[in-house]
């Protein structure tokens, strides 16, 4: 799947203000580049109650992204649900995009959302913010260019341990966010990638909170360091 | 030499351990890692069944790498010979990562990895493991040989390429180790 189809024509005028320029860099910025088509060829339709009043079919898309308190049976006929507050920002549109891409390159993913939505928004609607997404390899795969690099390795390494947010991707591997995306398309291309959405756990609220680490993060810069350099001392 | 013997946690000696069958390159790695500053403990081979090479590893080898300031890494390269396992599985229980070493070509290879594997799944905390494929082998190859560890049971395990005469190589794979441990520690 080289781009992902969206529809915002249910949104109604106040809603598409505030989407329409943020929608110009989130479009970009996400896994999948994202591509406005008609709403009965979209894979993603955003939504928003004043037009859900005013519908009565949602069409065939399998994707909705609500944004505000939106309240209809027309839900249940999708099959991924994501929710916006409408006082969204950039990150947050990005981040339901990239949920959206992993959920239509990935059955697997998909189905871990739609339990993880669906329970979201079942128990406590306030909390929705503080998950995030996690990315997962199912199987080991070799890749070809670009992807065949030191900082591209290390990420599948990363990904073949746990799951990881494309932060903690970035942050331990070296890719900047936009080939960390990259490869995350690439992998979900070939079927290899799974996605699930996790509560995000704050450092202060985490119990390990003081708790040393199970590595000394000095000892591994200056590792990371010794490598880098060629294995001399830094 | 630090002389501590633990290897997982802030305070213990950090050691890296290198594991295979006899012949693979352990030592001829621990030499590519650390040049000089490695003791060795080669004797004549008299397992020429097993491999023809001269010479053979019967203890734990050391090299150490130099970080600068007084602090060190240990690369221990473990004995290959199975009657030896007791000296692999203490260095592997001292270790926070562990190099794999293998020809995913070979007939053993996978169940000689498995084997590993599960010792190192036997740990209280088992270190970041990685297979290095000591030898040339297709992309196909290497991700045959890892669903067959996946099958196993061992989930996924990155397998990467790298010659142990080769530095560079060692190198990478040693930088895609410190990423795993970074992950680890962050989340640990």
């Amino acid at each position: 799947m080289q781009t992902a189809g969206i529809s915002a024509e249910l949104l109604t005028p106040s809603s598409r203000n505030r989407f329409a320029p943020l929608y110009g860099v989130a479009s970009r910025k996400s896994v999948l580049p994202w591509k406005e088509v008609p709403r009965d060829r979209a894979q993603l339709i955003v939504l928003d109650q004043g037009m859900a009043d005013a519908i009565s079919s949602l069409g065939k898309a399998p994707c909705v992204v609500c944004i505000g308190q939106v309240k209809t049976a027309m839900l249940d006929g999708a099959s991924w649900v994501g929710r916006l507050e409408a006082d969204y920002t950039l990150s947050d549109l990005i981040d339901m995009f990239d949920r959206a891409a992993v959920f239509l390159l990935d059955w697997d993913a998909r189905n871990k959302v739609i339990r993880h939505e669906s329970e979201r928004a079942a128990a406590q609607p306030a909390q929705a913010a503080r998950q995030e997404f996690r990315y997962q390899l199912k199987s080991w795969v070799s890749v070809g260019a670009p992807f065949n690099t030191g900082p591209c390795i290390r990420a599948l390494a990363l990904l073949s341990r746990e799951p990881v947010s494309i932060a903690q991707l970035c942050l331990h591997s070296g890719l900047d966010n936009t080939l960390a995306r990259g490869l995350l398309v690439e992998l979900g291309r070939r079927g290899v990638l799974r996605g699930v959405a996790m509560p995000v756990i704050s450092a202060a609220s985490s119990p390990s909170h003081h708790r040393e680490p199970l590595h000394s993060k000095g000892l591994l810069s200056r590792l990371g360091r010794w490598i880098r350099g060629g294995g001399k001392p830094g | 030499m630090n002389q501590e013997s633990g290897g997982v946690g802030p305070h213990k000696m950090p050691r890296i351990a290198l594991c295979g069958p006899m012949g693979i390159g352990k030592t001829t790695a621990v030499r590519s890692l650390c040049g000089a500053l490695m003791s060795s403990s080669d004797v004549r081979n008299l397992d020429l069944a097993a491999h023809s090479k001269e010479l053979t590893t019967v203890g734990t080898e050391f090299g150490e790498i130099d970080l600068g300031g007084g602090e060190v890494v240990q690369i221990c390269g473990c004995p290959g010979q199975e009657r030896f396992s007791f000296v692999r599985q203490w260095v592997l229980s001292v270790s926070m990562g562990v190099f794999i070493m293998t020809d995913v070509n070979s007939p053993t290879s996978l169940a000689e990895t498995n084997h590993i594997l599960d010792e190192i799944g036997q740990l209280p905390q088992p270190p970041v493991t990685l297979v290095l494929s000591a030898r040339p082998a297709t992309t196909q190859q290497i991700e045959t040989f890892a669903q067959g560890v996946y099958s196993a049971g061992h989930g996924v395990i990155p397998v990467l390429e790298a010659d142990p005469r080769d530095r560079g190589q060692l190198l990478d794979a040693m930088s895609v180790l410190v990423s795993m441990l970074s992950l680890q520690s962050e989340n640990s």
